[in-house]
């Protein structure tokens, strides 16, 4: 899984993260290190989509959180992605 | 690192750029980060509004440059020039009719005739690569003459230039017309004088001029001024459609595709169409009106010329036409011949269109034979009761229409209407792509890409 889409909804499901904070709980819970490019690529086209927002901070490190649109995107593709598991899952043990 | 993060967009780094940084702060960077800043920033442009220009004014940029480039390499041509000058054994400066005299023969010595054997004379052997690719040497003839230059000096006389890509080449090429002018202009005097001789005994012989070469034909050192212009705008122009449709196939690959798939299936119909449109070729054939016996002088044009046009109201008329048409079955139009005159009214091309080739050339020899046989007649008629002139007119030694350049055989049609059809085609496809959209498929896809 290396969507950093859908890796950034997940660990934002946990709290309000500033960057550098999302590509360590990342590379901890995933094991993908994403650049630096690549997160802020994927954050502005979540922040586009109404998917997060950045909380207002005094440090220069802006923390996200999701809103409730990105709650629901998260949902739908867990629960998606939740289907295939399970299909695969009662498939491999099939054979 | 900083560096690469100034890539990004203004707007961009006006909202997220102090935050950027300070990521970028936290995160040691090293060279695998460096290309993901770059790479996103790149993206980032890309996807941005403005970018999108940006993109295609770059690769615009870089087409020209390569344009420029390839016309450095491709477009190196050398011009040789000589002057010759007709003086008459009286001496003094040329008289108009003299430089007349020289345009008339320069005219015969760069006939198309005469032009192939130049092409494909061993120490020449001229656009040999276009040859061996299988261009027609009619062609190759027109080519010649649209590279070879003549004018009319202030100073009396003419310049003739030759331009090519090898230096020697043109230089010899220009060394070959001159002495072929000179030479021409020897052998036509000597038939005159003997002519003269023969026939008019008594009368006292012609003024013949001789023609000199003025200046030799040089041999250029540097290429002519490059024609880097049409080059560098097309490759602007490529490099622009290029930029765009990069852009667009970044920001909307799908849309891009079926508008390929739709312009690709449009040029290949066209293609296909273009081959059911109708074909014409046209032949042509050029004859000169000249006096064997004495040079034509400017002052005798005008009644050459008046004869000319009683001529053509004879030989293009309907019916004339009909019975050519007849003898070749076919149903011969007044628009299907041409005739028009030189400038200056040294002689007359005479052409003709059809589907056929072969069967145009026919009809372009039937109407030069009609013109030669109808104008020796007159001229018969017109030396009736005067001995010495009848037998001048009977071995055509007055005023004579003789073949400049024979009817060419048109081995390719007028008009190649593939790459038209094709590029119509395309331009359909691209409309039809256009007009199958779904409704709010831009949208659709505006947020897909993001």
């Amino acid at each position: 899984m290396t969507d950093p889409v859908l890796l950034i909804l997940a660990s934002l499901a946990e709290g309000d993260k500033h960057g550098y904070a999302m590509m360590e709980d990342i590379e901890r819970f995933a094991g993908v290190r994403l650049g630096p490019g690549t997160l802020y690529g994927a954050i502005t086209r979540m922040v586009e989509r109404g998917w997060i927002r950045g909380v207002d901070s005094e440090d220069r490190r802006r923390p996200y959180c999701l809103t409730a649109a990105g709650r629901r995107a998260l949902e739908e593709q867990t629960a998606s992605l939740d289907q295939v598991l399970r299909t695969a899952r009662r498939r491999l043990l099939r054979t | 690192m900083r560096l690469a993060a100034l890539l990004y967009p203004r707007a961009w780094r006006e909202q997220y750029g102090e935050e950027f940084q300070a990521l970028l702060d936290d995160v040691r960077p090293g060279w695998r980060e460096w290309l993901n800043v770059v790479g996103g920033a790149l993206r980032m442009r890309v996807l941005h509004a403005s970018a999108y220009w940006k993109l295609a004014a770059a690769c615009g940029a870089a087409g020209m440059l390569v344009a420029a480039g390839l016309s450095w390499r491709a477009d190196r041509r050398y011009v040789s020039t000589a002057a010759l000058r007709m003086e008459s054994p009286a001496g003094g400066a040329p008289s108009l009719d003299d430089t007349e005299q020289l345009a008339d023969l320069a005219r015969s010595i760069f006939s198309q005739t005469n032009l192939m054997s130049i092409i494909t004379s061993p120490p020449l052997n001229l656009y040999a690569e276009e040859r061996r690719d299988g261009v027609a040497i009619d062609v190759l003839a027109r080519r010649m003459a649209g590279d070879i230059h003549v004018w009319r000096l202030a100073q009396g006389g003419l310049a003739v230039s030759f331009a090519y890509g090898d230096k020697k080449k043109a230089h010899d090429v220009v060394k070959l017309l001159t002495t072929e002018l000179v030479e021409q202009n020897s052998r036509r005097n000597r038939m005159r004088m003997a002519l003269w001789k023969q026939y008019l005994p008594q009368a006292p012989p012609p003024v013949l001029g001789t023609t000199q070469v003025v200046e030799a034909a040089t041999l250029p050192e540097h290429p002519e001024g490059l024609h880097s212009l049409p080059y560098v705008g097309c490759g602007l122009a490529a490099g622009l459609a290029l930029g765009l449709l990069t852009a667009a196939t970044m920001r909307r690959p799908r849309a891009v595709l079926r508008m390929a798939g739709f312009a690709a299936a449009g040029a290949v119909l066209g293609w296909g169409a273009s081959f059911l449109a109708p074909r014409t070729y046209t032949s042509t054939a050029s004859l000169r009106i000249t006096r064997p016996l004495v040079p034509m002088q400017t002052a005798d044009r005008a009644s050459v010329v008046e004869e000319f046009h009683g001529l053509e109201r004879v030989v293009l008329n309907e019916e004339s036409l009909t019975a050519i048409g007849r003898s070749l079955r076919i149903h011969l139009r007044p628009r299907d011949v041409r005739v028009r005159l030189l400038d200056p009214p040294v002689g007359f091309s005479i052409s003709s269109s059809g589907r056929d080739g072969v069967v145009a050339r026919k009809v372009v020899n039937q109407v030069a034979r009609q013109f030669q046989e109808r104008h020796a007649r007159e001229e018969r008629a017109r030396a009736a009761g005067d001995p010495e002139l009848a037998v001048l007119a009977d071995r055509q030694l007055g005023v004579r229409y003789e073949f400049l350049d024979l009817a060419t055989f048109p081995a390719t049609p007028d008009f190649d209407w593939r790459l038209p059809m094709a590029a119509v085609g395309l331009t359909l496809g691209l409309l039809g792509a256009v007009w199958r959209r779904k409704p709010g498929y831009c949208q659709v896809n505006r947020l897909e890409s993001r």
